[in-house]
């Protein structure tokens, strides 16, 4: 089969992955060799549903043992496939890479024979790269449920990024739909963390210890495949913030494209709900929110109207408003129309001397939403009018997904 | 009083230095855009790497890494006023220190520190979207017609990254080029005015490789996107079409 045709197959096979980063890495580029990382992550194009593309982001073989039925790839499909020869996969990814077209090489594989023989196909990949190519550009490599845990260990010293899928909120959705158990996906997440830990460690006393995946771990769940509610995923993501110290959490819409009596019939995937879940987790990185704050067990469902944050405010409004010259950052980073790169400027800007709300303005909050919420020298700008109803309104109106995927918000410098 | 020099940085601080302890207010701009004014009263000023040390060590030890770089943003951005807010913020940041890059109260610097972000969202963006291709003498060759002169941003990031390969990197619509090999970087000396602005690469002809590869990635571009959650607005808003000229994918 002609490489052309590998890449198609193994390329379409691979983009329901939602994985896009390269961030967290800022591995340094060598004298004579090819790549460096870039600690933010850069993107290099965006594709016709606005994804932005970072990595080459393929499978090595489309081969699966398993059959798992929510995925494109399960033995039972009659799709085509194809697998890569490690040398194609080195080959490609350096001529990307010269011309600028990727960050690097997302690899992820269907399993064939078994885990450990799967890891170990892939680990060559990342390890000709690294060591005869002299490749320091960004790798991320999906470690496949069940790879012994020498493999992984390995994995990290040439990845930047590793990342075990959970799929599925449940073990029993994941019993229901995967072949593959709980235990085989938790444990390698909590051996990547341990080695992460354990890496540190040892690099106090030897510096010259390669770094074990230095953009950390992630994982990704599929959203609306089965019947998990927001207030269970949001708890499932603040603990492997907390407990695997994850790097990411990625959600992704389901997307039909088996039919199978297991699996809900859908019209088109739940987009919306994947955009104010990332908003929820947006929430728990950068703005100090716990989970309980943002989603209830009584109230199990994020709101389709208002994003959480507006929620979160409305509900509190007994905290408000908040003067901007005096509060603290934490506060202000909770008000809804001021993000997390406004807050750090206004702590700056009134070191100079107290703002009004057209230094606000200048500073890039977003007054439709502020208002509501703050006062400048002690004064609501003029003309707010506080009814509840009127509040509900601006919230609304300015909390619709306008499309923008929030991993380009990673992108932006904070200053 | 307008001071008016070269149009290089170097030339900037030079006049940065003179103008410092002008007591009245100055302004600043480049020679080549100056127009005459009635009753303006300009004076040349002579460029000297020496002065322009000065500056650049005093403001790297007053603001910082951050604060020179948002100095060297606000003059790339070639705004007409980049040199006078630039020169306005110099000062403030000198008597004040790093705290005058946020003073968003005041007008000029505020205006300047959004000249900054402008050239760095550019910035940003050309990271990624910057092409090369290979031509038929084995140089990487990218070329690019940015709104800002980011050139001198682009090439230590390159210089680290592509560090195993021959590359130049071509701003057309201002003439002006950088070349890389083994190590060492020049700036490239066109015969003309003309050939400063001409894409090389279809002068020299491509590598024979390059097809291929342009091809896989083009293939690679379509089939990575999800039919169902197609959203080209939002692939316009990440990715202006005015950038589209040099992307293979997009052509």
């Amino acid at each position: 089969m002609e490489l052309v045709e590998k890449l198609e197959i193994l390329g379409a096979a691979a983009k329901f992955d939602a994985s896009c980063s390269s961030s967290g890495s800022d591995r340094k580029g060598t004298f004579g060799g090819i790549g460096s990382g870039h600690k933010s992550g850069i993107c290099h194009s965006w594709s016709a549903d606005g994804r932005c593309i970072s990595l080459l982001k393929v499978l090595f073989t489309n081969y699966c043992i398993n059959d798992c039925a929510y995925c494109i790839n399960r033995r039972s499909n009659d799709v085509k496939r194809a697998s890569f020869t490690v040398d194609e996969l080195v080959q490609l990814t350096m001529n990307f890479y010269k011309r600028n077209y990727i960050e690097g090489l997302f690899l992820s594989s269907g399993i064939v024979k078994n885990a450990d023989y799967t890891m170990e196909r892939m680990l060559l990949v990342a390890k000709k790269l690294r060591t005869e190519e002299n490749f320091n550009g960004y790798i991320h490599l999906k470690v496949i449920p069940g790879a012994s845990e020498t493999l992984i260990k390995e994995a990290g010293l040439y990845a930047d990024r590793v990342s075990v899928n959970i799929e599925l909120p449940s073990e029993k959705s994941l019993k229901l739909l995967t072949e593959k158990s709980r235990d085989s996906i938790i444990k390698p997440m909590g051996d990547i963390c341990g080695d992460i830990v354990e890496n540190r460690e040892e690099r106090k006393k030897t510096k010259k210890l390669p770094v074990f995946a230095p953009a950390g771990q992630t994982t990704q769940l599929i959203v609306g495949a089965t019947p998990e509610t927001d207030f269970k995923i949001v708890k499932l993501s603040e603990a492997f913030y907390k407990k695997f110290s994850m790097k990411r959490v990625y959600y992704s819409a389901f997307v039909p494209v088996n039919s199978d009596k297991r699996l809900p019939v859908i019209s088109t995937p739940p987009l919306d709900r994947e955009h104010r879940l990332y908003q929820a987790d947006w929430l728990m990185r950068f703005y100090g929110f716990k989970a309980d704050e943002i989603v209830t067990e009584d109230n199990p469902f994020l709101s389709d109207e208002v994003d959480p944050k507006a929620v979160w405010a409305m509900r509190n409004m007994q905290l408000f408003p908040l003067e901007v010259n005096s509060a603290a950052f934490e506060m202000i980073l909770r008000v809804p129309g001021i993000g997390r790169q406004s807050a750090v400027r206004i702590v700056s800007a009134r070191r100079n001397g107290s703002l009004d709300f057209d230094d606000l303005k200048r500073i890039g909050v977003v007054l439709k939403r502020a208002r509501y919420f703050i006062t400048c020298k002690g004064k609501m700008m003029a003309d707010t009018d506080l009814a509840e109803k009127n509040i509900f309104e601006a919230m609304k109106s300015t909390s619709t997904r306008a499309g923008a995927p929030d991993h380009t918000i990673e992108q932006l410098s904070l200053f | 009083m307008i001071f008016l020099y070269d149009g290089t940085f170097e030339g900037f601080l030079s006049a940065v230095f003179d103008a410092f302890l002008v007591k009245e207010e100055v302004e600043i701009a480049k020679k080549s855009a100056w127009q005459q004014q009635l009753f303006a009263e300009t004076l040349e000023v002579e460029t000297s790497p020496e002065k322009a040390e000065r500056v650049a060590s005093k403001l790297l030890e007053t603001c910082g890494t951050r604060g020179f770089t948002a100095i060297v943003y606000i003059f790339l951005s070639e705004d007409e006023h980049c040199e006078t807010y630039g020169f306005y913020l110099i000062k403030a940041a000198l008597k004040h220190g790093k705290k005058s890059f946020s003073c968003f109260q005041d007008n000029k610097i505020a205006s300047a520190m959004l000249m900054r972000k402008k050239v760095s969202r550019e910035y940003d963006k050309m990271l990624g979207l910057l092409r090369f291709s290979e031509l038929s003498n084995g140089i990487f060759y990218a070329p690019f017609e940015p709104d800002f002169n980011l050139l001198p941003l682009l090439v230590p990031h390159f210089y680290e990254r592509l560090s195993g390969t021959r590359w130049m990197i071509h701003d057309l619509r201002r003439g002006i080029a950088v070349y890389h090999a083994g190590g060492k970087t020049e700036n490239v000396e066109f015969a003309d005015e003309m050939t400063s602005h001409l894409n090389l690469g279809m002068l020299i002809g491509k590598s024979g490789k390059e097809d291929a590869f342009v091809k896989m990635w083009k293939n690679y571009f379509r089939i990575i996107a999800i039919e169902s959650r197609a959203n080209p607005e939002l692939q316009r808003r990440c990715m202006p079409r005015r950038y589209w000229k040099f992307l293979s994918e997009k052509n």
